[in-house]
């Protein structure tokens, strides 16, 4: 999926994507919210 | 002297009084104990007409904010019965530290006490979070249910037109009324199904929310629809404005793998 929304080059579109080494869907869901509510932009308003 | 050590055992005594009073409470019969409450939050419902659901929303509310004017950023959270807690846990930690401004929290929730709880949460988010019907993914729960112990209950899914809907025309007035929100910042969180759910409206409706964080996602539903909802929506649009993060484990194709093996033989 990020391959391809990469390939469209959007305008407008900020795009970060992550693989957590070592984590399964049943232990990622806390490494997703801490690392992603950090990346979602909130570190330059 | 012994005035003195008299004035100490009374103290002493007040002491063992006031720490057996607050600090040890002795239950009477058939009394439980108090359940822990979640700090700034209230629990708000709100019936659908669209979807034909009664929802039942997690709001978590910033410090001082019956003190102050602000319209804060919301994050709408999905699978809050899963994840709100870990959600409130860790934003309230980053806020406090100032790593991320404060925010209100909504959890989207189907309600019910104990395992009815459980149940509404396994079929609301069946129904609501995958954007076409699976009939293999709906027998495989059926047969879930009946493990259970349970075979009188109605599941369906491919219900995420209908839940966008009830977001943008039910949802969104309904907290913009009665809390302070910018508008302009919205974000939804969703993992797993609820990351589904998430590029779903990503691909049919961006403008909905301004940022997705997504975790997770399922992109393997339906032989990978997502995919192909990302093409059709590239095949007219050169704009795509939003903020997305997306995540997933390295460890996770083996647990996709299994799910879809799961699926299959259902």
């Amino acid at each position: 999926m990020s391959n391809q929304l990469n390939s469209r080059n959007y305008e407008n579109l900020k795009l970060n994507t992550i693989i957590f080494e070592n984590e399964s869907h049943e232990t990622c869901y806390p490494v997703f919210i801490n690392r992603g509510l950090r990346e979602l932009n909130y570190d330059d308003e | 002297m012994k005035q003195n050590i008299c004035k100490l055992s009374l103290l002493i005594c007040m002491f063992h009084i006031c720490h057996g009073t607050i600090f040890s409470q002795i239950l009477q019969e058939n009394e439980s104990p108090p359940r822990i409450t979640l700090e700034r939050t209230e629990i708000r419902l709100l019936h659908s007409e669209i979807v034909g659901q009664d929802f039942e929303l997690y709001v978590s509310l910033p410090n001082n904010y019956s003190k102050s004017n602000t319209n804060y950023p919301v994050i709408f959270v999905l699978d809050p019965y899963r994840d709100f807690l870990i959600m409130k846990g860790i934003s309230d930690v980053l806020a406090s530290s100032q790593i991320i401004p404060e925010v209100i929290l909504v959890g989207i929730g189907y309600g019910g006490e104990g395992f009815n709880a459980f149940i509404n949460y396994a079929l609301g988010r069946l129904r609501d979070y995958t954007p076409v019907q699976d009939t293999a993914k709906e027998e495989w729960s059926r047969k879930a249910a009946e493990n259970l112990g349970i075979d009188d209950i109605n599941i369906i899914s491919g219900g995420s037109p209908s839940f966008l809907e009830f977001i943008r025309k039910e949802l969104f007035p309904f907290m913009e009324s009665n809390y302070h929100i910018n508008s302009k910042d919205r974000m939804l969180s969703g993992y797993s199904d609820g990351g589904l759910f998430g590029l779903y409206v990503l691909f049919h409706d961006p403008d909905l929310f301004d940022k997705y964080l997504i975790g997770s996602p399922s992109i393997y539903y339906k032989d990978g629809i997502l995919l192909e909802y990302e093409s059709n929506y590239a095949t007219t649009h050169e704009d795509l404005k939003a903020e997305v993060f997306m995540s997933s484990g390295e460890l996770e194709e083996v647990t996709a793998e299994n799910i879809k093996k799961n699926e299959q033989s259902a």
